[in-house]
């Protein structure tokens, strides 16, 4: 073996060298590394690798292993490979130094780390803990690392042996992350396979339904066989089935078992030892066999999301944050902006609604586009939601869009957080395309005219200024002010009443004493004639009342009796706005004297005249006395 | 006679213009406090007023309006009631009471009335018996100066004049008196209650172990037509009728 190595080595070196003498090798990253099981039973014989790659060791210092006796080793190997890649040659080597040990006692130890040295560097591996458990929980001899479909098993042991398959030989066993959540809040189970046979496959596996949850299967390629013990026994393991759940009503919630058939592999002794069997194929068989398992129930118990929610809240719950892209400052009318909002974090995102945006009632808003980028992750599902909100401002303005809130439940810190967006203010240009539309094709485009939308009905203000306060009870219609007014009043026009009454009364007979001084006035200017006419003297009765008649005049209206004349006194009258009758009445009487005087053929009752002539005085003296 | 008027108007105001001064600023804190949305005690510092023995239409409506952003739709309705009783023909109350009205659960339907009297009704509640006062006594000044011309006046056709509008002032002041005094008692022996409690149960006789016949909601308007011990009989605006607990209701 080693000398085999050794000429593969220098055949490897040779053609190296011939063939691509002088060509540029591409340096590998050099890395030293330990490869060890992390649990052996007591007494278990095991190996162990030392391997670097990429550089070739000058020299290796043997260590010392504690707690372990070492039955080979070091045995040296030498890989070499080289390809090309994109041009370049590549190429890569590895050295491993191997050791077969044998666990003495129980306990804790380590692989201590080797320093060794490459191409003038030193490279130290790192130590690796190892734990010697008791010697009954070692693995039946006869088991294998059931990594058939890694490929990267490691032996355990070689030894074949028959076997039967005990109940605990494999296992299904469950765990998750929580055990007590929140509505909303993640958590992730874990089926977990635990086997001491070689195993070479599932069938029939039966996930449960999960009922209350949503559901999120992770990808378990990331895990490997790895040995454990349980129960005091050590198992190769693996996580087959792995699930993020999302609680979605609270209470006490069950995770059903999940059944999973399992093929394994048993390695049989035939029991007839005859050199016929031997010769066809006798020696160790290997059978498959088919073992159902189940993993346990597990109670998970959901709280209740606490109260006091914010308003808005719709079920996030996690750890977010918010972003918000909003257009420009300035639109023109009739064209579309989008307001887009992010929201970020860890949570239950898939189950994100797109928060609310009240816009102004004159946009015209359309379906929000969403889109996400997530990634699950055993803690959780990471990554954005992005809601686009697409809208059309079909009037020029200035507006403002309220910010848009967000609040989601923090399971952590146990509280509601509100997340809110700045607010914007947006002003709307008038729609240029609209006015040339206008003016070039003479089309008036539809103007609508809008009814007054009622947005929201609320109370109206409370009334400010004076309250106007009154006595609760009293009423001006019982009161003695309104009983007080009332008699006022009546007495008031009571006493009107009799007052002018008695002022009419007084000025009837103020007009009496009037008309009786006026007639006395005339009386007297007329007594002359009044003899003359007792008398019978006609002549001077004439001549008597003209006299009179011209005096009266000449005396009221001021006028030199020379320039007296019917003219002149009717004009005057005229003046003082007498009735033109009654003016007509007193010339008609002056030119009845001149002509009687002249002419005393003609019979004028004289008595009438004379009665006439009073009357007209008496008038005018009420009259022109005013 | 007109100076007259104006004087007892002013005189009758004169109660106003004292109350006033003292509660000034007792009413600014409290609109201050609703300003700030502090409703509670908004409404402390109106019902000071209130406790003071004082009223007004304002003080009503600004309660109501507490009381309705507090969400107690029934207070909100008692109020704004009142303060219609004060201030009948008000568009804000009006306003404001159909929209706490909108909360109210009972969907009651009003029997119709004779025309005649919600004419009358509605004239009535032009104005407030306060208002009605004052115009009765300037329908009494217009009478009386009728009356005066008719028996003064030297002409046929003045006389007339002053005969007929007297007859027609004298029949407006009689019908303002009426008015007035009416509305005075529909205040002062209220008959009309308001809702207060959640939901009750109207039963069919004054006994907590009667049928129960339907189920009032906070802030239904009902009308009282009798009382017997701690027992309402009222009836609703559909006529249907049945007994209450007093603590349910609250008179206007």
């Amino acid at each position: 073996m080693d000398h085999m190595t050794r000429l593969l080595k220098k055949i490897l070196l040779c053609t190296g060298i011939i063939i691509f003498c002088g060509q540029a090798l591409f340096a590998q990253k050099v890395t030293f590394d330990t490869h060890a099981p992390s649990l052996v039973a007591e007494g278990e014989v095991f190996r162990i690798e030392y391997s670097i790659e990429n550089a070739r060791p000058e020299g290796f210092n043997t260590p010392v292993f504690e707690g372990f006796e070492v039955i080979a080793g070091p045995s040296v190997s030498e890989g070499h490979n080289t390809y090309i890649s994109g041009g370049n040659v590549i190429q890569s080597s590895s050295f491993s130094y191997t050791f077969v040990l044998r666990a003495i006692s129980e306990g804790k130890f380590s692989i201590p780390s080797v320093t060794v040295t490459a191409d003038g560097k030193s490279y130290t591996s790192r130590a690796v803990p190892i734990e010697v458990v008791k010697a009954e929980a070692a693995p039946p001899p006869g088991s294998q690392r059931p990594g058939a479909q890694q490929g990267s098993a490691q032996s355990a042991g070689q030894q074949a042996q028959a076997a039967t398959i005990a109940n605990d030989d494999i296992l299904l066993r469950v765990s998750v992350s929580r055990s007590n959540v929140y509505r909303g809040q993640p958590l992730r189970v874990s089926f977990k396979l635990y086997t001491r046979v070689p195993l070479s496959g599932v069938e029939n596996s039966k996930v449960p339904a999960f009922n209350g949850f949503w559901t999120n299967e992770l990808d378990v390629s990331g895990y490997k066989w790895q040995r454990e013990t349980y129960n005091n026994k050590i198992y190769d393991a693996r996580v087959i089935r792995e699930f993020l759940l999302y609680p979605q009503q609270a209470g006490t919630l069950q995770i059903d078992p999940y059944e999973i058939t399992v093929v394994g592999q048993v390695v049989t002794q035939s029991r007839r030892q005859s050199l016929l069997d031997d010769f066809f194929g006798g020696g160790p068989k290997i059978d498959d066999f088919r073992k159902k398992t189940a993993s346990s129930a597990v109670q998970v118990t959901v709280n209740e999301l606490p109260a006091g929610a914010p308003e808005g809240f719709n079920g996030a719950v996690g750890n977010f944050t918010m972003t918000s892209e909003v257009p420009n400052g300035v639109i023109s009318a009739n064209s579309s902006a989008t307001y887009s909002i992010q929201i970020s974090g860890t949570g239950n995102l898939p189950l994100i609604q797109a928060p609310k945006i009240e816009m102004p009632s004159s946009f015209e808003q359309y379906n929000v586009k969403t889109t996400e980028s997530l990634n699950t992750s055993g803690s959780g599902i990471t990554g954005y939601r992005n809601f686009e909100y697409p809208f059309i401002a079909r009037a020029e303005g200035d507006y403002t869009i309220e910010p848009v809130l967000f609040s989601y439940f923090n399971p952590e810190t146990a509280r509601y957080i509100t997340l809110s967006s700045q607010e914007l203010h947006l002003q709307v240009m008038p729609d240029s395309s609209g006015t040339r539309s206008l003016a070039g094709g003479g089309m008036v485009s539809g103007i609508t005219k809008e009814d007054l939308k009622i947005l929201g009905q609320d109370i109206r203000f409370i009334k400010i200024g004076n309250p106007g306060l009154i006595l609760k009870g009293n009423y001006f219609i019982t009161s003695i002010p309104y009983a007080a007014a009332l008699s006022v009043l009546l007495l008031l026009a009571a006493a009107l009443l009799i007052y002018l009454q008695r002022r009419m009364r007084e000025m009837r007979n103020a007009d009496a004493v009037r008309e009786k001084r006026a007639n006395k006035v005339a009386l007297s200017r007329l007594r002359a004639a009044e003899q003359f006419m007792k008398a019978g003297n006609d002549r001077k009765f004439h001549d008597e009342m003209l006299k009179a008649l011209w005096g009266y005049m000449s005396d009221k209206l001021n006028i030199p009796a020379a320039n007296l004349t019917k003219e002149n006194v009717r004009e005057e009258l005229m003046k003082r706005s007498i009735p033109v009758e009654d003016i007509n009445g007193y010339i008609n009487l002056i030119s009845e004297c001149e002509y009687a005087q002249y002419s005393p053929a003609e019979a004028v009752h004289i008595p009438d005249l004379f009665r006439n002539a009073v009357n007209a005085i008496t008038k005018f003296e009420s009259y022109i006395k005013k | 006679m007109k100076r007259l008027t104006l004087f007892l108007i002013l005189l009758s105001l004169g109660f106003n213009l004292r109350a006033e001064k003292a509660f000034d600023q007792v009413w600014d804190r409290a609109n201050t406090a609703y300003v700030n949305a502090n409703y509670d005690r908004a409404i402390e510092g109106y019902d000071s007023i209130i406790n003071e023995g004082y009223a007004s239409y304002k003080l009503y409506y600004n309660i109501g309006n507490a009381w309705f952003k507090k969400g107690e739709i029934g207070k909100a309705i008692l109020n704004y009631h009142r303060a219609l009783r004060l201030a009948p023909s008000d568009a804000d109350i009006r306003h404001n009471l159909e929209v706490a009205g909108a909360y109210v659960k009972d969907n009651i339907e009003v029997v119709p009335v004779f025309f005649l009297k919600s004419w009358t009704h509605e004239l009535r509640t032009l104005f407030s018996s306060n208002t009605w006062a004052v115009v009765s006594l300037l329908m009494l000044s217009l009478a009386l100066t009728c009356i005066l011309l008719y028996l003064l006046s030297g002409r046929l056709k003045l006389r007339k004049t002053g005969f007929y509008a007297g007859i027609l002032f004298v029949v407006l002041f009689i019908a303002s008196v009426g008015f007035s005094l009416a509305s005075k008692s529909e205040t002062v022996y209220s008959d009309e209650a308001v809702i207060m409690s959640g939901a009750v149960p109207v039963k069919s006789s004054p006994d907590n172990s009667s049928k129960e016949i339907f189920i009032l909601h906070e802030g239904t308007k009902v009308r009282i037509i009798g009382s017997l011990n701690q027992w309402m009989e009222i009836q609703i605006a559909d006529g249907n009728k049945g007994w209450i607990n007093e603590n349910a209701l609250e008179v206007i």
